[in-house]
Parts: C-alpha cells; sequence; structure tokens
C-alpha cells in the first residue's frame, strides 16, 4: 500500500475548512465553560442550601451522562420546548455545559483541598464566606485548578467529533463522508489526526502560557 | 469594665456535649490563660467566642453588644491558630496587610505600612518580603500574630499558639504574647505553658468535661489549687 499524495492535496481543503468549524465550535463552547464553570462552583460553594443542592445535583445529572446524549438532548428535546438552535449552537450549548460541569468540579475541589484552615483564617479575620474564597482562597487554588483544566479543555475538543452525529460539518464528520464518497482512507485519517493535533497542540500550549504567567 | 460575658454557652457535637454551659467574664485589659486535659473543650469555647462555631445556647456579648453581625464581630477578635494557617501564597507583609486591605478599604501603601510596623513589633522587620514556606515555625506563628492585630481587634484568642512548635521556638513567641498583655491587649490564651501562665496570666482557667471548673490568679491557681482534678492535672503537667 502506498500513500497517495494527489488524494490527499484534493481533499486537504475540505477538511481544513472542516477544521476551521471544529475550532469555531471549540473556542465558542471553552468560551461558555469559562463563563459557567465559576458560577456553578461558585453556587456549589457558597450557594444557599436549596440552590447548592440544585447545583451539585445538576452537576451529578450531566457528568452521569455520555456527553453524546447530552447532544441529543440539545438536538431533539429543547425543540420541544420551543428552543430551536442551529446544529452548530447546539452544539456549542451542549459541550459548553459538559465542559463547564468538569471545570467547575476541578474548580470546587481545588478550593476544598486547601483544608479548613485557610478558610477559617480568612473567617476569623473577617472576610465573609464569599469573599473568602474569591479572595483567599481562589488565588491559592488557581495553580491546582489549571493543569487539569487545561485537560478537559483537550477533551472538550475531542468531544467536538460527536457533533457529527447532529450533522456539524466539523473535522469528523466531513472526514467521514469523504471516506465513504471516495474510500480514500488512510490520506484522510491522517488529515483528521494531524488537524487534530494541531488544533489541541494550540489550545494546550496557550494554557500552559497562561499557567506560567499566572505562576509568576 | 466587662469586654466579655459568656453566659450559658452550650455546644453539642451530635450527642456528646463539648460546651456544658459555661459562664466566663473577661475585663477589658486582662490576660485569661485556660487549660485543660485534652477533649475538654478548650478550643470549642473559644472557637465560639468568635463564632467558628456556633453555640447551640447561651448568649455572648462583647463590650456590652450581642454580636449580631458575624463579620463585624470578627473583625473586632484576632485569633491565633496552633497550625498557624498562614496564606502559602502570600509574602509575610501580604499575609499581614490583606485584610486591612480588602476589609478595612486602606489603601496598599497604607496597609503595607501598617504591616511594616506590626512585624516590626513581633521582631520580624527584615522578613517582610519572605513566604511563609521561607519562615522558621515561631516566626511564621510571629506573622500569624501581626495578621490578627491588623484588624486592630479588641480582643485577642490563641488556640494553643506554641504546641506545633519545635521547643527552641516557643520562648520566642511566648515573649511577644507577654509584650502584648503587657501593651493592655485584653487575651484569651489556650495554652500549656505553665511559666507563661504564672508570668503572664492575671487569672487561669481550668476546664474539665465541657465546664470551667476552677478559676483563680496564678499564685493560688498553682499554690492552692481550687479543685481535685486541677492537682492531677497539674501533677502531670508539671511532672512532679
Ligand atoms: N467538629 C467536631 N465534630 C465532632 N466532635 C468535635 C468537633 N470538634 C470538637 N469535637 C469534640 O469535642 C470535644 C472537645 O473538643 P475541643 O477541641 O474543644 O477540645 P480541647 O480541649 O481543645 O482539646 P485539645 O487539647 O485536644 O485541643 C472533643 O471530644 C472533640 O472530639
Ligand atoms: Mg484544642
Amino acid at each position: 500500500m502506498s500513500f497517495d499524495w494527489a488524494a490527499f492535496f484534493e481533499y486537504l481543503p475540505r477538511l481544513i475548512k472542516a477544521a476551521g468549524v471544529t475550532l469555531q465550535v471549540s473556542l465558542l463552547s471553552l468560551g461558555l465553560t469559562c463563563l459557567l464553570a465559576p458560577l456553578l462552583a461558585m453556587g456549589r460553594l457558597l450557594g444557599p442550601p436549596p440552590l447548592r443542592a440544585t447545583v451539585q445535583a445538576f452537576i451529578e445529572v450531566i457528568r452521569g451522562l455520555p456527553p453524546l446524549v447530552v447532544i441529543a438532548f440539545c438536538y431533539f428535546a429543547l425543540p420541544k420546548i420551543g428552543v430551536v438552535l442551529s446544529g452548530f449552537w447546539c452544539g456549542v450549548l451542549a459541550l459548553g455545559v459538559v465542559g463547564a460541569v468538569y471545570a467547575a468540579e476541578i474548580i470546587r475541589s481545588a478550593i476544598e483541598s486547601l483544608g479548613k484552615g485557610q478558610l477559617e483564617a480568612a473567617l476569623a479575620l473577617g472576610f465573609a464566606r464569599w469573599r473568602a474564597v474569591l479572595d483567599i482562597l481562589l488565588p491559592q487554588a488557581l495553580r491546582r485548578i489549571l493543569p487539569p483544566l487545561t485537560n478537559e479543555f483537550a477533551n472538550l475538543i475531542k468531544a467536538s467529533s460527536l457533533l457529527s452525529v447532529i450533522s456539524v460539518h466539523e473535522i469528523s464528520q466531513v472526514g467521514q463522508s469523504l471516506i465513504f464518497e471516495t474510500f480514500v482512507v488512510i490520506e484522510i485519517l491522517v488529515q483528521m489526526a494531524v488537524l487534530y493535533l494541531i488544533i489541541i497542540g494550540g489550545v494546550s500550549f496557550l494554557s500552559r502560557r497562561l499557567e506560567k504567567g499566572l505562576a509568576e | 469594665m466587662t469586654l466579655l460575658q459568656a453566659r450559658g454557652l452550650v455546644k453539642r457535637f451530635g450527642t456528646f456535649v463539648a460546651l456544658d454551659g459555661v459562664d466566663l467574664d473577661l475585663q477589658r485589659g486582662e490576660r485569661l490563660v485556660i487549660c485543660g486535659p485534652s477533649g475538654s473543650g478548650k478550643s470549642t469555647l473559644i472557637r465560639c467566642i468568635n463564632r467558628l462555631e456556633q453555640p447551640d445556647s447561651g448568649a455572648i456579648t462583647i463590650e456590652g453588644l450581642p454580636s449580631t453581625n458575624l463579620q463585624a464581630l470578627r473583625r473586632r477578635v484576632g485569633m491565633v491558630f496552633q497550625q498557624f494557617n498562614l496564606f502559602p501564597n502570600l509574602t509575610a507583609r501580604e499575609n499581614v496587610a490583606v485584610a486591612p486591605r480588602k476589609l478595612l478599604g486602606l489603601s496598599r501603601t497604607e496597609a503595607d505600612a501598617r504591616a511594616e510596623t506590626l512585624l516590626e513589633r513581633v521582631q520580624l522587620a527584615g522578613h517582610a518580603d519572605k513566604l511563609p514556606s521561607g519562615l522558621s515555625g515561631g516566626q511564621q506563628q510571629r506573622v500569624a500574630i501581626a495578621r490578627a492585630l491588623a484588624m486592630e481587634p479588641v480582643l485577642m484568642l490563641f488556640d494553643e499558639p506554641t504546641s506545633a512548635l519545635d521547643p527552641e521556638m516557643i520562648r520566642e513567641v511566648l515573649d511577644v504574647m507577654v509584650e502584648l498583655g503587657q501593651g493592655g491587649m485584653s487575651m484569651i490564651v489556650v495554652t500549656h505553658e505553665m511559666g507563661f501562665a504564672r508570668r503572664a496570666a492575671d487569672r487561669i482557667g481550668f476546664m474539665d468535661q465541657g465546664r470551667i471548673v476552677a478559676m483563680a490568679p496564678p499564685q493560688e491557681f498553682f499554690d492552692a489549687p481550687p479543685h481535685p482534678r486541677l492537682v492531677r492535672f497539674l501533677d502531670n503537667i508539671l511532672g512532679h
């Protein structure tokens, strides 16, 4: 078997376009994750008991489901309650929410792992609970939050391949249909792999830079 | 003048009664030492005073006022922990300055100046830029004292401030505390350092099974212990 460079370059533009979609979905859902995760974590840590319980239940449910089910739910069930989103935005919403519950748990456990003494020291000085968490505990927890969060971001990008089931024209969907159309398998798989690696590598690189910046 | 008045404090953990109706009065400027066997409720008592624990019943007033606002109460009551609990990501200066800056609205310059003054007062003038990990246990505990003083409390609580320290560092922390008391600070100190108690306390209380069973000035406390269990406790701790 030989590698067919002609086929490789013939299909490359279509996959690069698909990579653009993957990148867009990923960045938008990362944005949503970054917006939602701190809110969920703070709700869970600081909210009044009913809010805490609700947030915890929400986190448990989403974490208990395969991301594919969450995606399908957004796509097929939300329209029944009048929320009609395109496949693209549905994907952003589903991945953003899934990312957010995992990220919220990362934030919460990093803060809790600091131990009771830190919280009590801040409370004893007169910090209200929420200010103790935001002003004293969160800055300490940041260095424990960022590495697993970077990991979570990579998982999110990989999970964007699931959006092929709701016909979002991202890398996996386009790659698959090309393979079925053309029977050019290896060349297209290699392209898919390389494009994912570039995107994931780029995001990991950026968040590692951020980690370093914050460590100083 | 009475600074602190506690009446009928009860604290249960499940069915276990950790505080069993404690009454306590502290005059302004008074230095009270509390000792007693492990599990007798010493920590629980002082943690109820700044409400790190919520008593199940009983009343506490400070300067005649009941503490309706938790944060306001805690700003007036400083606390020093056995394990120091310094913020590890902040330098000594920042540890001391953070609360005045964030809670009292001091500018960075003002808060830093306050921190420098307090660090000098606990003999740590040259160490302001060090992180807690770069300080010895005794130094860390003195930073923790300065941090509590930074909110200008009317009362300082100490929960076994020297029991996590190597013997050679105990003295430097106790010296700072003696000086603080001589400067007129009202203090409640849970400790088993009987030398400190003799030197610095106005009164010494002995707790047993959730009650204060004896309370006397040092001389009487050591020379004519007013409770049989205290006699045994002193024998043990003083190694007679
Ligand atoms: N959060 C808690 N939950 C359950 N039990 C507790 C809790 N805090 C304290 N206790 C119990 O209450 C009792 C009194 O505890 P406390 O810490 O006040 O004792 P102490 O006199 O400070 O003892 P030590 O000298 O060991 O510090 C102990 O038996 C302890 O096990
Ligand atoms: Mg104790």
